[in-house]
């Protein structure tokens, strides 16, 4: 299944996902060392979104959260991409910075968990 | 968003990785904000320069971005600590130390070592129908409202390329159709000067990120305004606010909503922010003072409690003698301060934004009160 959306950092990775339906504070729901969801009311708390086409619907909280992208990428424990439904200051300017390739407008909820997903942020689609 | 052939250039990496990056970031936020292109801006103001609110994430960053250079005048927000006299502050050696290297960081860049939330106190006054990107919350909204000038609400990263670029892109508050209220507020009570600040929480926690627009203030300060629009900022996110009959721009929307202020409201809010009694210390500077805030606690100060006031080092230098129980400190205020590291469980302030930010970012218990109160 093919599915296009808009580039926002361009960029070719394959990569398993991982899906969060709740939006992504940074700062406060991820640990920047680790690269683990910390949200205690995230079902996904554990997890890891190391090397992961990190979905979620868009970024939420402190502007500071572009700088704990920076940081995760600088600890080489950044997603390899990142999907939004909504692109939003915070998180694309976090992207930017770390070289993560990003794509926004796509409906996440088609996208299946814990898949191999081939992202296209050079032309703005993913491939599963 | 259109970009010229100089900017894509740029973007290519013409002028260097970092300006390739910096401009990227302008295209990108552009494209999300439906920006047509890219404007020139007059000057920057940078937010995220405490190490308590970017930590060594942002140090970092910083300082891999710090072999570049800013083609406008650009200055910075308070740091954690006063620049020189931390120690007096109780700042700990290893909070100083990455401070610094922010700092460094930042000057490197070319960015003006002038650590302020009142730029317009220090010598950098936009005038009306400029366009700037700045960041801080209030600086913005008094740039915007007190003095005309045109700015979005920038984030650090933002503010920072459009510094290193000299141009923002051209949507939101840089748009005259967008500078336009849809929410009337009508005061029906004289105003202290505390309840400017009471007053601009209130109105921001009902407008959001809305433009509320206020009739019936016949005479306020620039003081006042700045108090108000703080006070906005902070209990929502107002990047501007317009008064009937007193400030440069007053645009409202055919049929607005409109909503009445009961002084109770007012009243409530006071006692949020009073969750404690016995103040450690007294606080002024959120916004940081102007030289004539500072001379009036000078000449009516009684009390014999400590008291901090933050203002610019611009601002600081223009005073030699100084009351015993007061000191004042430079390029630092509470809000960016660790001050919750440094002993201090309860603080009185005048300012609501300062008790918000004690309360929700420092965990303090707080107390508010009008200036005069808290000096006498």
């Amino acid at each position: 299944m093919r599915i296009n959306g808009n580039k926002i950092v361009p960029g070719i990775v394959k990569a398993f996902s991982i899906v969060s339906e709740k939006p992504i504070s940074f700062l406060g729901d991820i640990d920047p060392k680790k690269g683990v969801i910390i949200d205690k009311y995230n079902p996904l708390k554990g997890e890891s979104i190391v090397n992961k086409c990190l979905i979620f619907p868009y970024g939420k909280g402190s502007t500071v959260g572009s700088y704990i992208i920076y940081q995760l990428y600088k600890n080489n424990k950044a997603p390899a991409a990142i999907i939004n439904k909504k692109a939003e200051a915070i998180i694309a300017v976090g992207a930017i910075i770390s070289d993560i390739p990003m794509i926004d407008g796509i409906p996440i909820e088609k996208i299946p968990n814990n898949t191999e997903i081939l992202v296209n942020a050079n032309e703005g689609y993913v491939e599963f | 968003m259109y970009l010229t052939k100089d900017e894509e250039a740029i973007l290519n990496g013409e002028l260097g990785e970092i300006k390739a990056k910096a401009m990227r970031i302008l295209a990108t936020l552009g494209d999300i904000f439906d920006a047509d292109k890219l404007i020139p801006i007059e000057s920057a103001q940078i937010a995220g320069v405490s190490y308590k609110t970017i930590g060594d994430a942002g140090l970092e960053f910083l300082e891999d971005w710090s072999n570049t250079k800013v083609i406008i005048e650009s200055r910075m927000n308070p740091a954690g600590m006063d620049l020189k006299n931390w120690r007096e502050m109780g700042i700990s050696e290893t909070f100083a130390e990455k401070q610094l290297r922010i700092i460094k960081a930042l000057t490197s860049m070319g960015v003006k070592e002038s650590c302020s939330c009142t730029p317009y106190h220090a010598g950098l006054v936009p005038k009306k129908g400029s366009h700037i990107a700045w960041s801080e919350s209030s600086a913005v909204v008094y740039a915007n409202s007190v003095l005309g000038a045109m700015t979005n609400r920038e984030g650090g990263p933002s503010a920072l390329s459009a510094a290193l670029i000299g141009k923002t892109p051209n949507y939101g508050l840089h748009l005259k159709k967008n500078r336009i209220s849809e929410v009337v507020f009508d005061i029906n009570f004289e105003l202290s000067d505390l309840d400017y600040s009471l007053l601009g929480y209130y109105i921001g926690s009902i407008a959001k990120n809305k433009i509320p627009a206020i009739i019936g203030i016949k005479h306020a300060s620039n003081l006042q305004l700045k108090a108000l629009g703080a006070g906005a900022a902070a209990g929502g996110g107002v990047a501007m606010f317009m008064i009937e009959n007193l400030t440069p721009e007053y645009e409202i929307i055919k049929n607005p909503e409109k909503i009445t202020v009961e002084y109770d409201e007012l009243v409530k809010i006071q006692e949020q922010f009073c969750t404690c009694e016995h103040p450690d210390i007294i606080t002024f500077g959120c916004p940081h003072c102007s030289y004539e805030e500072i001379i009036d606690i000078f000449d009516k100060v009684k009390t014999e409690q400590e008291i901090w006031i933050c203002t610019s080092r611009e601002v600081k230098e223009r005073f030699q003698k100084i009351p015993n129980n007061i000191k004042l400190f430079c390029d630092t205020c509470m809000v960016v301060a660790p001050i919750e590291e440094i002993g201090i469980t309860c603080l009185a302030t005048d300012s609501t934004k300062c008790a918000h930010y004690s309360q929700n970012l420092s965990n303090l218990k707080t107390l508010i009160k009008s200036r005069e109160e808290l000096i006498s």
